[in-house]
């Protein structure tokens, strides 16, 4: 930028001397050719003038010329360089230079045609018709002197031949005494006066003298002076001349010399009626130039008052273009043009702001982003070296990516991605069972591995990722190896079942050992009340072997729970069944229900929801004891469908609404504890969930919760 | 407008060449070691414009340029003897006579009247026996030099605005000298 003003400032300096150099030269030369011409004209006074307006015409001319093929040249050379504002420039200044140019060739056309016919028009027939007469008569009266002088001068010729030479001087004299003459000259051939009179009235010259030897003589000269003569002339004899002269009357010669000096002022107008044609077109001319020079300066001037400025913006956008926002137009107008350069300024300035803040932010961006790698970096160290395998599934269930321990599941390297994964049969059967997982993020299920004569057990979940629109583009797998988890908590759940099948088959045992030992204690002894005892001890024996039955069929029926069959149906009608034989039997207990009509379908298995809904009932009655209000009611709440049955017993105390679902744990007398666990696993089955109703107090309230 | 300036160039270039005087026969004359040129004009010079000039109660002037010039191969011509003469006339519509003054070399030679337009003519029309100068420095030989003459009649405008003499422009004349 700054070496770019530097040569700028060179350029302007030359540019100055040019404007101040070539018209100092063109004045210059102006002067001299003015100089020359006068000088070399300085018989021609009157010519001097039309010469300085020649010259300042030329040196206009040249001038303009020079300007405009300046312009012509700067223009087309910027033209062809697409140069900033070269092309409105040129468009401008020829625009102003035409509107100068044409009017004022048109009226110097008219001038000049105007001048040349009525210049002429003034020295027409009849004006010089009448002059010609009023020479004539100025000629015709001079004429008669002319004849009269020419006349007597051949007479006196004649009489002073036949006189001799000796006597003619005296004879001449006595013709002036007689009064025939105004005056009379008597030379020699050699140029000696030999007689005159009235002495020195008039020289006569040696042409003059010459002519008078002539053939034709010397014939009606007009001498003029104080006083004038018409003068002629003739030979006398081979070496002699007498000139007779006449004098010209006053009056006459007063006339003639009036008419004469009209006739002259006529003939000189007339003569330089071409000088004066060329002075007043010079004028014109000199006129029309000045006025062209003027409107292509004017032009030049305002065509660089408004193209500078656009010449600038255009320099200045190049500028920030190329990305230069360091700049500043200078210039400064009140106008339209100083608004849109001062806007253009600020839009700069805006301009240099945004970018500031755009690098800062691309800064902040570039780090953040430097950041985001390095934690996604991170997270992919992480996510590889985790002990849980990571797969990522796309919208359609293709593989994506899978770390180190995903591809130690499926036995893959990494190289195997993801083209290999599909074709694995491992993988069909993930997607298998992960399929309805996609349905229930929550849920976890456990997939059986076979790969290489060992079978790992896996915990899958399926973690969906939702898009920006809402919607889900894909979904995270992670598995995890619960093979020695699910190997312990069998061996553990096995121990607790033993030590629970132990301690309940344990309590029972001992009633009946102690009868049979009762029994054979009486037997031995031959009691009398052996009979008794015997039916006492069996009684035991049976009540706590049926025990054993009931506890052995409900853990028969825990164990064997079927797997889900889910089928769309009605809430509404699995409820009115499942209530239908408790109405019956219990007429104690009320049933009302509050399920609308429009309840949509579910997804559920029939049978063991129903048994679900069962078990619940036969709390509620049980608590009731057999009479009081089950109240039943459907609703949806979010994307569940929730079936909530109230009751009008004791409710639930706190203490053990959180164990309630648990295994094994029980408020009854009989009954091993397991009828809500079956319940939650059910549910569980379903993607649902059961709650206690902690709003309601006017008795217990559960409610079942069904995906939509 | 092509058609108008066409017509001014036309015009002007009429002017100038149409009917531009000419000069005649160029004769010289040794005598005594000087050299004596004499020329004429050939017919027609009297154009409308001279005449009208003449008639014009204003001095006309004729000048006569003789020049003796030596050849110079590669290099411009050098003049080696030059005089100039002219003749001025005066008519005077009064008298209806011609005052004629001729100088040479700005001196003055001869002042006479002439009562006709065809003894101006006569006068105007060709320089008897101008005296060039002594030939003595002149090298002898052929072809050598040259003489030439150039008869200015009239002061005119080219184009309105261009001074330009009305001349016969250079006449020339193998010299031979003695």
């Amino acid at each position: 930028m700054e070496g770019k003003r530097a040569k700028d400032a060179i350029k302007d300096r030359k540019r100055l001397w040019v404007k101040i150099g070539v018209p100092a030269f063109l004045l210059v030369s102006a002067i001299g050719i003015i100089y020359f011409f006068i000088r070399s004209n300085e018989g021609h006074p009157f010519k001097n003038p039309l010469i300085v307006l020649a010259v300042f015409d030329i040196f206009l001319l040249v001038t303009l010329l020079y300007l405009l093929l300046r312009q012509l040249v700067k223009g087309y050379l910027q033209w062809r360089r697409v140069k900033e504002g070269a092309r409105i420039r040129t468009r401008l200044l020829t625009a102003f230079v035409l509107l100068g140019l044409i009017p004022s060739t048109l009226l110097l056309i008219s001038a000049v045609m105007m001048i040349e016919s009525a210049v002429d028009r003034w020295f027409m027939l009849p004006v010089h018709t009448i002059n010609e007469a009023g020479q004539r008569l100025v000629d015709s009266s001079l004429d008669l002197l002319r004849a009269q002088s020419a006349r007597k001068a051949q007479a006196v010729s004649k009489q002073l031949a036949s006189v001799p030479e000796d006597l003619q001087a005296s004879f001449v004299s006595h013709l002036a005494d007689d009064g025939d003459m105004d005056a009379v000259w008597f030379f020699d051939s050699d140029g000696n006066t030999i007689f005159e009179w009235p002495r020195e009235a008039v020289k006569i010259d040696s042409f003059k003298r010459k002519k008078c030897f002539s053939s034709e003589g010397l014939k009606g000269y007009i001498v003029l002076g104080n006083p004038s003569y018409v003068l002629s002339g003739s030979r006398v004899g081979p070496s002699r001349a007498v000139v007779a002269g006449y004098l010209l009357p006053e009056k006459l010669l007063a006339e003639a010399r009036f008419i004469a000096e009209n006739q002259k002022l006529y003939l000189q107008a007339k003569a330089e009626r071409k000088f004066f044609k060329i002075s007043m077109i010079s004028s014109f001319l000199a006129l029309t130039l000045a006025v062209i020079f003027a409107a292509v300066w004017i032009g030049m001037k305002l065509t660089r008052e408004i193209s500078k400025p656009l010449q600038l913006l255009l320099e200045g956008t190049e500028e920030v273009s190329r990305g230069n926002l360091d700049l500043t137009i200078p210039y400064e107008a009140k106008d339209e043009i100083g608004t849109v350069v001062s806007s253009f300024n600020r839009m700069v300035d805006d301009l240099k702001e945004s970018k500031r803040e755009i690098v800062k932010s691309n800064e902040e961006l570039r780090e953040a982003s430097e950041a985001a790698e390095r934690r996604r970096n991170y997270i992919e160290t992480l996510v590889e070296s985790l002990n849980v395998g990571i797969i990522s599934i796309g919208r359609e269930g293709e593989l994506l990516t899978a770390n180190n321990k995903a591809r130690e599941f499926l036995g893959l390297t990494k190289k195997d991605l993801p083209a290999k994964i599909v074709t694995l049969p491992v993988w069909q059967a993930i997607k298998d069972n992960i399929r309805d997982l996609s349905r229930h993020p929550e849920e976890r299920r456990e997939i059986s591995l076979s790969q290489r004569d060992e079978t790992k057990v896996l915990m899958a979940s399926l973690v969906p990722i939702a898009d920006p629109e809402g919607g889900v583009s894909r979904s995270i797998l992670i598995l995890e190896d619960v093979t020695d988890l699910s190997r312990t908590q069998r061996i553990a759940a096995w121990q607790e079942v033993a030590r629970r099948l132990a301690h309940e088959i344990k309590n029972p045992l001992t009633p009946i050992r102690l009868s049979a030992q009762r029994i054979r204690k009486k037997a031995r002894e031959g009691a009398g009340d052996l009979q008794e005892v015997i039916l006492e001890g069996t009684t035991t024996i049976e009540k706590e072997v049926e025990s054993m039955m009931l506890m052995v069929n409900e853990f028969s029926r825990f164990a064997r729970l079927p797997e889900v069959r889910m089928k769309s149906g009605s809430l509404g009608e699995l409820v009115l069944n499942s209530a239908a034989p408790y109405q019956n039997a219990y007429p104690k207990v009320k049933f009302s229900f509050d399920m609308p009509a429009d309840f949509p379908m579910v997804m559920f298995d029939q049978e063991q929801l129903e048994r679900v809904i069962k078990n619940l009932f036969e709390n509620s009655i049980e608590a009731m004891k057999m009479a009081g209000e089950i109240m039943v009611s459907l609703s949806l709440r979010e994307k569940w469908a929730a079936i909530s049955i109230r009751d009008t017993g004791p409710g639930i105390p706190s203490d053990i609404r959180d164990k309630m679902f648990l295994p094994y744990f029980s408020t009854k007398k009989k009954g091993m504890g397991l009828g809500m666990a079956i319940v939650v696993r059910i549910l569980e089955e379903h993607g649902g969930r059961i709650e206690v109703d902690g709003d309601y107090s006017g008795g217990a309230g559960i409610t079942i919760f069904l995906p939509r | 407008m092509k058609r108008l300036v066409l017509i001014a160039l036309l015009a002007a270039g009429l002017s100038v060449f149409a009917k531009s005087p000419k000069v005649g026969d160029i004769s010289c004359a040794f005598e005594n070691l000087h050299l004596f040129a004499s020329f004429s004009m050939q017919e027609g010079f009297l154009t409308p414009d001279v005449l009208e000039s003449l008639e014009s109660t204003k001095p006309t002037t004729f000048t006569y340029e003789v020049e003796v010039t030596k050849k110079r191969i590669g290099w411009f011509d050098k003049t080696v003897l030059r005089k100039v003469v002219e003749k001025t006339v005066t008519y005077d519509n009064l008298t209806r006579q011609y005052d004629v003054i001729t100088i040479l070399d700005g001196e003055e030679k001869e002042r006479f009247s002439l009562t006709s337009i065809d003894e101006v003519a006569a006068v105007l029309g060709g320089v008897e026996r101008v005296d060039m100068g002594s030939v003595v420095d002149l090298m002898p030989g052929e072809k050598a030099y040259y003489i030439r003459v150039r008869v200015t009649l009239l002061k005119n405008f080219v184009l309105w605005i261009i001074p330009s003499d009305e001349d016969t422009g250079w006449k020339e004349k193998e010299l031979k000298t003695p």
